[in-house]
């Protein structure tokens, strides 16, 4: 029993360090730390966690679907896609958001929930329940040869694009005077808008960077999965939360980190373990969540105080 | 008057369920399964008010406790020569043990109750927020493990070969009976010193009272009412796990939120009316009669329709319909004097 | 006799029952200084935060140079030129001062005044200037307080609302920032300064309103500032 077992481990430790399976871990981490960048600004400037959030990848990925069904070219696609999302974030943003400002963290939470529900079954309605395929990406699935190992073009497409957003995202925040005004508006929302920050200038920037983000997530997730439907991304976006929970929902970076490390790890055990053994992820990782929302409320990645009540 | 008012906060909801019985009992037979559903959603709505409403935290893990029912409940009533057809990893005692109707429903509040204990233990510490997505990840749990650990049900499969049991008589006296449960709680002395932490936390500890125990009381009483709720829905319809996901949060929190959160009325006109407006829709999908022309809505509409109606009740009047209130016959003037 | 910079009028404040301030009115002129003292409880902060539209007025009116504010938002009412130094000076610690103070130019209205009001902020507090890099937290309390006039001071208010800035400062400090805010009078600003130091503000203000159980009772003038028996009977009566 115990070399079986030993066997097995080594089995899935060397699958692991298998470069390929390396870098598409990682590629699937920076697609989700974007997410988690996208739902950590949102709740550090709006205190709002968006359930939402993934619908709008969804209704991003239907939009290139939709050019893709038309066979407009890949560049159109991907406009359509950004004005899409970008359209309805800020639809959000004026009709849920803002109303709600003065409610409690927990009706936001039911509210998003309602969100998603609405653009899901609306989704489901418009486009029935297989959904549609976008082909025009396809080609960035095929792999790319370097050196003698075989890297599909889109795990490369994915860290460099999440580097490059959040290397710009940092310069907005510590370098711009709006950037400046949303880290304020994060800390103590009520002070910033005292000496006159902008409440709903800083709240459209957050949900507008935010949809920017869900539209680049929503490229890079159709190249790997080109079947969208109705639930596209709701999983992701469920794990993504707990990520966030996990790593610490009041900086962004630890947020960042938190999505990052679950997509990685979901990565690594995606390609690693055989299936029966990754069915009770889910059970693990939720089970973390509580743990962290018990003992360390303010994240893993953290030190200090956290935005959680305790009794 | 104090007893008119006591009658009245108890006798509405049970008036209104009562009522909608009777109806169903009127119709035709393809009809009554509306009726039959509205009711145990009456069952369902009403165990998620009974700590929702009372304590004013919020939870997305109700409907776990709903499918612990439903597992209890199935497991235990599924004739034991059917067992092992979709079933067959069942642990021994599971296996070897059928019971009747009353006592799985029983067993199902019974399991379901422990089992909210137990989860209620570590969590009733936690408000707001973390409270809400805290829950959510008990639910995602209890999903994930009921889904793949076959030695306590179905797994994947669907219950089937559950006894039907629950018909309008036993959807009826199951939503009363809980309706009477939790206008007990409320009226108890638990109850009230939960809804005192409620409205106003300090005040609350500040005369002894233990925020803590009154919300885990609460909280294993609802797991208690949501496994009987679970218990009625395998006795009703087939159920297999996603039925007691997503979907049910979704549309039971909508009920609640929709109807007023904080009031036993509130929980029991909102289950009632959006299943209402729920079984409308579900019919004209299927194509309605309407002033001579038939009028199709097609598949998908209710979802729609019922998420857009939760989401501009938050935003417009976010006591719900009836404002969060029990069911008072005052005039209109005394309502609108500052309390 | 010229119009006040700000004017209150009439203003009541409070939630559900019976109102928390009751009918005050008060104004304050260019370059003078107004004192509001009273009890803890009185309503002294409740009619500050009034004033800058953190709590709706459930009577009366707010005007700054005749225009009336009410209904306004807390952003808008502090790029009108209201400003606020709120109670324990609310500053964003992990931000370093220069960010502080930065923050504050988001109330500057852009009417094409010339300045730098950054280096009139480090002039005045040269501390200020030392600490420039360093995050806000690590500043002592006095220096925190002189950071929070500061970044107040940057938006070019033509009103200055200070909440209890003496608390929990030495007597040195206080006397400190008495005297900045003499300075600050001196450069034309209105100030309405709610304190607990009683005979300290008597002192300073050109006039000082007593404020007791949500209504002005009593006024008084520096000259009053030595009758200790008269600011007793202001507080009980």
């Amino acid at each position: 029993m115990s070399t079986f077992l030993a066997s097995g481990l080594t089995d899935v430790l060397s699958d692991a360090v298998d470069l390929q399976v390396q870098v598409d871990a990682i590629g699937l981490g920076a697609i989700f730390a974007l997410m988690a960048v996208g739902i950590g600004l949102v709740f550090g400037v709006l205190r709002l966690v968006n359930f939402a959030y993934g619908q709008l990848i969804m209704a991003g990925a239907f939009a290139l679907a939709f050019a893709s069904d038309r066979g407009w070219p890949v560049g159109v696609g991907i406009a359509l896609c950004f004005a899409v999302v970008i359209v309805l974030s800020l639809a959000m943003e004026r009709v849920v958001f803002r109303p709600l400002r003065s409610q409690s963290p927990a009706v936001m939470l039911i509210a998003t929930f309602a969100v998603a529900f609405l653009l899901q079954s609306i989704a489901l309605l418009w486009f029935g329940p297989l959904g549609k395929t976008v082909t025009s990406l396809a080609d960035l699935n095929r792999p790319v040869t370097i050196g003698d190992v075989d890297i599909r073009k889109i795990a490369i497409v994915a860290i460099v694009s999440a580097a490059v957003s959040l290397g710009l995202l940092v310069l907005l925040l510590n370098r711009t005077s709006l950037g400046l005004h949303m880290r304020a508006a994060a800390m103590d929302f009520q002070t910033a808008r005292l000496v006159g920050v902008r409440a709903n200038r800083v709240s459209a920037a957050a949900v507008l960077i935010a949809g920017v983000l869900a539209a680049i997530v929503a490229v890079l997730l159709t190249v790997q999965f080109p079947t969208v439907t109705p639930t596209f991304a709701l999983r992701e976006t469920i794990i993504v939360l707990a990520g966030v929970v996990v790593g610490g929902m009041t900086r962004l970076l630890s947020a960042t980190l938190g999505g990052f490390a679950i997509g990685y790890v979901s990565g690594l055990l995606g390609g690693a373990l055989p299936t029966a053994q990754s069915q009770y992820l889910p059970t693990f990782v939720f089970g973390l969540v509580i743990l962290v929302l018990l003992f360390r409320p303010g994240g893993l990645f953290l030190r200090g105080r956290a935005a959680v009540e305790r009794v | 008057m104090r007893g008119r008012r006591t009658a009245l906060e108890l006798g509405a909801p049970v008036a209104l369920v009562v009522g909608a019985a009777l109806l169903g009992v009127l119709v035709s037979r393809s009809t009554e399964i509306y009726f039959i559903n509205a009711l145990v959603s009456v069952s369902m709505v009403v165990a998620i008010y009974v700590f929702v409403g009372n304590s004013g935290v919020l939870s997305f893990g109700h409907i776990s406790f709903v499918a612990i029912g439903v597992w209890t409940a199935g497991v235990l009533s599924v004739p034991e020569q059917e067992k092992p057809a979709f079933m067959p990893y069942l642990f021994d005692f599971l296996r070897d043990t059928t019971v009747g109707n009353v006592s799985s429903l029983l067993a199902a509040g019974l399991v379901g109750g422990l089992f909210a204990l137990l989860v209620g233990l570590p969590l009733m510490r936690l408000s707001g927020l973390a409270a809400g997505i805290a829950t959510f990840a008990v639910l995602e749990i209890t999903n994930n493990i009921l889904r793949y650990y076959e030695k306590v049900g179905p797994g994947l499969n669907t219950f089937s070969s559950v006894s039907e049991t629950t018909d309008l008589r036993q959807a009826a006296i199951g939503a009363v009976a809980v309706i009477v449960a939790a206008f007990a709680y409320q009226r108890s002395r638990f109850g009230r010193q939960l809804r005192a932490t409620r409205e106003d936390p300090a005040a609350a500890r500040a005369v002894g009272v233990s925020v803590y125990r009154q919300r885990l009381g609460a909280f294993a009483l609802s797991g208690f009412l949501a496994g009987l709720a679970g218990g009625l829905y395998v006795h009703f319809l087939p159920i297999n796990v996603d039925a007691v996901y997503l979907d049910l949060t979704f549309i039971t929190l909508a009920m609640l939120v929709i109807g007023g959160a904080t009031s036993l009325w509130g929980a029991v006109v909102g289950a009632l009316a959006v299943s209402a407006l729920d079984s409308v829709l579900a019919n004209a999908e299927n194509g309605l009669e309407l002033v001579g022309r038939t009028v199709e809505v097609p598949a998908g509409t209710r979802i729609v329709v019922v998420s857009a109606l939760m989401a501009l009740v938050l935003i417009l009047r976010p006591s719900g319909l009836t404002g969060g209130r029990e069911f008072s016959v005052d005039p209109l003037w005394r309502r609108l004097r500052p309390s | 006799m010229t119009a006040p910079v700000l004017g209150v009028e009439g203003v009541s404040i409070g939630y559900g029952g019976s109102p928390v301030v009751r009918n005050v009115s008060l104004e304050v002129q260019a370059g003078e200084i107004v004192g509001l003292i009273g009890p803890n409880g009185a309503g002294k902060s409740t009619t500050l935060h009034a004033l800058m539209g953190l709590v709706p007025l459930r009577d009366g009116e707010v005007k700054l140079d005749g225009r009336s504010l009410r209904g306004r938002s807390p952003e808008a009412i502090a790029r009108s030129g209201m400003a606020l130094v709120p109670e324990g000076r609310r500053l964003f610690g992990e931000l370093t001062v220069e960010e502080n103070l930065q923050l504050g130019l988001a109330a500057r209205r852009k009417n094409g005044v010339a300045g730098d009001p950054l280096g009139d902020a480090y002039a005045l507090f040269p501390i200020l200037d030392e600490f420039r890099a360093r995050p806000a937290g690590v500043l002592s309390g006095g220096q925190q307080q002189q950071l929070a006039i500061a970044r107040a001071l940057v938006a070019g208010p033509r009103v200055l609302l200070l909440d209890e800035p003496s608390l929990g400062l030495a007597p040195t400090v206080v006397d400190l920032v008495f005297s900045t805010l003499g300075t600050i009078r001196d450069r034309g600003l209105a100030i309405l300064l709610v304190e607990q130091r009683a005979q300290r503000t008597v002192a300073l203000a050109d006039r000082t309103h007593v404020l007791a159980n949500g209504e002005l009772r009593l006024t008084l003038t520096p000259a009053d500032a030595a009758d200790t028996d008269r600011m007793v009977a202001a507080y009980l009566s």
